[in-house]
């Protein structure tokens, strides 16, 4: 009998495997060659280290992977420990902690999806253990951490993935495989944003309870909108630019959710590139007209990555018998000007473009990427661009979150292990 | 209702302006090709501009007859009188 959920998998891969033939795509995302079909044989031994909303959500997309199980899951949170271990199944053992884990199971890999604070010390130990390791971005709280996130993969030899799933979403890739094809020039301005109208505050069943629910508002654990938001934003701004930032200026300040957090509610920041590009960006909490958008420019065109299309800058010419009738009516009816405004208002354009990708997607790329780190696994298959993307990003990120919190530009930093 | 008889003849000279109509807005289409410097594609895929264009030259010389049929009543009957 057919199994739906390999039938939805066969033609994401099918769909992901057309825009992926080109050679010119595949030199840019030499990731792509991994996700191929499974072949049945060896499931994977996977452990879950945090099991709260986005480790619970991760488990769904293993969930329909066969090549895989769920042997054990490992929380420090009684309530998000059961919810990791009804969604494992029956089979799962029950940890608190990461290192008698390790100890005890034989596992191939493990998934971290803890909060970010607890990302390097985890991670390390993994790798350390000789395991790989699929961990959330963003990669780790300082610069230092994801530096040695970097050294102990190196040592070990194991896979580090860094979870940035629109390095997984077909509609990205799409747009990266039409820039690359110059559709819309060479990049020379990114604008992207996050606007959300939330409090980000949790329930809470007990006021001690705070700091580890709550976890993203404080900043012994957090870096706030840019770990959060940024970081995935700043990764597609570096894999389209093919580069990662000179320096970073920022600005961030609590100006609505003053509730006792102490992370930024709107930040705004401009990286410089090499060759003189900028990256602008700015999320904020208070407001969410304008949703979350990546704005690629060029001076042949314009795309949104999130929305998924693209307006060419020079539309192309209507057919000729529409030019001549249109000439024609304008000879009979237009009025001659004998004077006129000497200034036309540069107002944006309200065509409708063109879609980047047709069709509505399932996921946003983390099933894809859940797919491709269990090929890689079960292959022994490293792919050192995906460490790069995401340490890339790590280190962007972190460097706008230190220029905000010292007010100063910050350039990026020298003698990484990458 | 009276019915109304269209004898061949005339079916016949609405045939011939119906496609003189047409091959008039085939050259137009041409024309702008060639004035606009667009793709030799458009003459079949503007066709559906070519055929409202067609009903649109059609419509203009009915009221070109109309008119003509008119005068030449107005002549004839000031003529008789």
């Amino acid at each position: 009998m057919n199994d739906p959920n390999n039938n939805s998998r066969r033609d994401f891969l099918k769909t992901f495997s057309l825009i992926s033939g080109s050679t010119l795509l595949l030199s840019q995302m030499p990731w792509l060659r991994d996700l191929h079909a499974q072949e049945p044989g060896r499931r994977i031994k996977l452990g879950i280290i945090g099991s709260g909303s986005r480790g619970n959500l991760l488990q769904m997309y293993l969930k329909d992977i066969p090549e895989c199980e769920m042997s054990c899951v490992c929380d420090n949170y009684q309530p998000n420990l059961e919810a990791g271990l009804a969604i494992a199944g029956a089979q799962a053992k029950a940890y608190v902690n990461h290192l008698e884990m390790l100890g005890k199971e034989q596992l191939d890999a493990v998934i971290v999806a803890t909060p970010l604070h607890e990302h390097a010390h985890i991670v390390i130990d993994c790798l350390n253990a000789g395991v790989h390791v699929f961990c959330e971005k963003s990669m780790a709280k300082t610069i230092e951490e994801s530096d040695n996130m970097i050294k102990a993969q190196q040592k070990s030899g194991k896979i580090l993935l860094i979870g940035h799933q629109r390095m997984f979403n077909v509609k990205y890739q799409r747009a990266l495989q039409l820039i690359r094809e110059d559709k819309i020039g060479p990049v020379t301005h990114i604008r992207a944003y996050w606007h959300r109208n939330n409090n980000w505050r949790r329930e809470i069943p007990s006021p001690e309870l705070d700091r580890k629910i709550n976890w993203r508002l404080y900043r012994d654990y957090s870096c706030g909108l840019m770990t959060e938001l940024a970081s995935h934003q700043i990764q597609v701004a570096n894999q389209i630019l093919g580069e990662v930032p000179l320096c970073v200026w920022g600005s961030g300040s609590t100006n609505y959710w003053k509730d006792g957090r102490e992370v930024e509610d709107n930040v705004s920041l401009v990286y410089k590139y090499p060759g003189g590009t900028h990256l602008v960006y700015d999320s904020v909490n208070s407001n969410k007209h304008y949703g979350l958008e990546e704005q690629i420019m060029g001076p042949k065109g314009t795309m949104e990555l999130e929305g998924g299309q693209m307006w060419p800058e020079i539309m192309p010419p209507a057919p000729g018998i529409l030019q001549l009738i249109n000439q024609i009516e304008h000879k009979i009816f237009d009025v001659i000007p004998i004077g006129g405004a000497s200034w036309i208002p540069d107002s944006a354009a309200t065509d409708k473009g063109e879609y980047i990708w047709n069709e509505v997607l399932e996921s946003d790329g983390t099933k894809m990427e859940m797919e491709a780190f269990v090929s890689m696994v079960r292959e022994n298959r490293f792919v050192p661009e995906l460490l790069r993307q995401g340490f890339y990003a790590s280190v962007a990120t972190l460097m706008g979150y230190e220029s905000i919190q010292k007010n100063q530009i910050v350039n990026w930093p020298e003698n990484l292990s990458l | 209702m009276k019915p109304t008889i269209i004898s061949p003849e005339t079916k016949k000279n609405e045939l011939i302006a119906i496609s003189l109509c047409f091959i008039a807005a085939l050259i137009f289409n041409i024309v702008s090709i060639i004035i606009f410097d667009t793709s030799w594609i458009e003459l079949f895929s503007q066709i559906h501009i070519v055929l409202i264009l067609t009903f649109v030259f059609y419509f203009v010389l009915l009221v070109l007859r109309g008119l003509t049929w008119l005068i030449l009543k107005l002549v004839r009957k000031k003529q008789t009188n």
